[in-house]
């Protein structure tokens, strides 16, 4: 790339990404805080990724989406994953008309821009298949017919780390499909101020659309063009090794403690979501900056730990800032 | 550099020595016929050439030396590897290797105190003027036109200070994580400093920017101007140190001087 393509595609980037402010400014009418969480919704966004969220209950996950659904104007549906719950019930079924004699289709709420599937662990596998599926291929199967998902279609999934008993852990080749999982934390005792003063003496004002699901659409190509140097790239793949062979990085105290490490689809998920980090921060190119930033969230369920750090209670994250640790910033 | 260009001179010089003993075996026929230029010819052809090569070695390693300084020499001199932790709660390593005395020795190659570190040792040399003496070293960087390569070590020796003086792990950081590590009470224009000196400098690593000759003006003034306010604000701290260590003196007389008084 030449050096003015990237002085144009700089102020292209500049230009295009202005609407993050007035969307995290539509939001804020909705939740206060949660910055983290709403950046990498967008993120997920723009990448065309699935988001696995991972936080207690309380923490305005579900108002969130509700507010990102408003400001682009997409269809929102939410979804309640119980042991009783059958695939039909996700992604629809075909139900006979008694008075023409025929099958039509029922349509589930898979069939939305924005899905939010609430307490994933919950449902027995063949839900989570199914749904994960549907993720993965953007088309559902009912009967003999195939029905694309709408673009922009992105899932959000919750899961809840207490009450673990009688729930369905998601195998890891699915939490695989997963581009980020993210750790949704208590709000600053300031944000908490913010919201019982905010909350509780006015009604919520209404959220605006912002921007269009067709120009979300068009701004993954815009993303994609972000300029990644070599540098930058060689960072990447180095992070996503060391998670594999970390004697080779001087990592030698993470060898017992890793079982698996990330997979090439994590060293594509980080590269698409550093692009996606530097596009937030109206930047034409990446930095180790934005890598750093995404890179936690999408690696922290693609690290799988092993026995040894079970027993020793070493967590996947504790691993990976390690990794980023021990392996040399460009 | 020096020793492979030795080591060839020597073995060039014993390869022409070989070359030439036939001509010492010769010259006792050619003396008996003629008498005259046997041992002078041997000489004339083993040290001439001997002398020519050596010079030619010395003169190519000395244009090398003095038109491309390696980067590693232009880095900070006192870069802190990879395993020294000054940040002891939040990093552990196997073989931590021991700090050696400020301004003692090159830590990455253990050459001998130069003249700026003697001059620095002689002038109980601060973190300022340390890192003010290595960013005096990028400006040859600028001049044989080694615009990443100065933007690179203007980075590492900002962090590098930041680093020392404030004692986070800041040479395998990123700006972000710099900038969110210096700690809290401090003013606004040191962080808007770092920020902008890191940031500046991210943009011409890892954008392919060419920056103009004003940026690269701007670039060094900025990083100079914040070593040298670092030097002021560090005078005031000392001053107001030693005016505070007065004040309690002077308190204490006081204290003293009036218990007698009462007594």
């Amino acid at each position: 790339m030449r050096e003015s393509d990237l002085m144009a595609l700089n102020e292209r980037i500049q230009e295009a990404s202005t609407f993050v402010e007035e969307i995290f400014e539509e939001i804020r009418k909705a939740i206060i805080g949660q910055k983290y969480m709403i950046e990498r919704m967008i993120i997920g966004l723009l990448c065309n990724g699935h988001i696995l969220l991972e936080g207690v209950p309380g923490l305005a996950k579900t108002t969130a989406v509700q507010a990102l659904s408003s400001t682009i104007a997409v269809s929102f549906k939410r979804l309640q994953f119980t042991p009783d719950l059958l695939p039909a019930d996700l992604i629809g079924t075909q139900i006979y008309n008694q008075r023409s004699g025929d099958f039509y289709v029922k349509k589930g709420p898979i069939f939305a821009n924005l899905v939010l599937a609430d307490e994933i662990n919950r449902a027995p596998a063949k839900v989570q298949s199914a749904l994960l599926e549907a993720m993965q291929e953007r088309q559902v199967t009912i009967g003999d017919e195939t029905y694309p998902l709408d673009p922009p279609f992105l899932v959000l999934a919750t899961q809840n780390p207490i009450e673990q008993e009688g729930t369905y852990p998601l195998p890891e080749a699915q939490v695989d499909r997963f581009m980020l999982k993210l750790q949704v934390t208590y709000p600053s005792r300031t944000e908490e101020l913010s919201i019982l003063r905010q909350l509780t003496r006015e009604d919520p004002q209404p959220i605006q659309q912002v921007i269009s699901p067709q120009e979300i659409i068009q701004l993954r190509t815009t993303v994609r063009e972000i300029y990644m140097d070599e540098k930058i790239e060689n960072y990447i793949v180095d992070l996503v090794c060391a998670t594999r062979e970390p004697a080779k990085y001087q990592l030698d105290q993470l060898t017992d403690l890793i079982e698996y490490g990330a997979s090439p689809r994590a060293t594509l998920f980080l590269a698409m979501a550093a692009k996606a980090h530097a596009f937030l921060r109206h930047r034409g190119y990446v930095t180790p900056e934005d890598v750093y930033a995404v890179g936690m969230d999408v690696l922290r369920h693609r690290v799988i730990v092993s026995y040894e750090a079970e027993a020793e209670e070493i967590s996947s994250e504790q691993i990976i800032k390690q990794v980023f640790e021990g392996v040399e910033v460009p | 550099m020096q020793r492979i260009i030795n080591s060839t001179s020597v073995s060039i010089c014993v390869q022409f020595a070989l070359g030439n003993a036939h001509l010492f075996a010769a010259s006792d026929d050619f003396n008996s016929n003629s008498g005259t230029p046997g041992i002078f010819g041997a000489i004339l052809g083993v040290v001439v050439p001997a002398l020519l090569i050596i010079a030619i070695g010395g003169g190519i390693y000395f244009w090398l030396r003095r038109n491309k300084p390696s980067l590693t020499d232009l880095l900070p001199r006192r870069r802190i590897p990879k395993n020294w932790d000054i940040s002891p709660s939040t990093y552990t390593s196997s073989s931590p290797a021991p700090m050696p005395p400020r301004g003692t020795v090159h830590p990455d190659n253990l050459d001998p105190l130069t003249e700026p570190d003697r001059q620095l040792e002689r002038d109980e040399y601060t973190l300022e003027s340390i890192a003010l003496a290595d960013l005096e070293g990028v400006l040859s960087l600028r001049a044989s036109n080694r615009i990443q390569e100065y933007y690179e070590v203007i980075a590492i020796i900002i962090k590098q200070y930041v680093g020392e003086k404030y004692q986070i792990k800041s040479l395998d950081a990123t700006t972000g994580q710099i900038l969110s590590a210096l700690p809290n009470g401090l003013t606004d224009s040191i962080t808007d400093h770092v920020g902008e000196i890191l940031r500046s400098c991210d943009m011409v690593q890892f954008s392919r920017h060419r920056p103009s000759r004003s940026e690269l003006d701007r670039i060094y003034q900025t990083a100079r101007e914040f070593l040298e306010s670092q030097i002021v604000v560090a005078t005031i701290e000392a001053d107001e140190f030693e005016a505070e260590e007065e004040a309690e003196e002077n308190s204490e007389i006081y204290k003293h001087y009036r218990r007698r008084l009462q007594g």
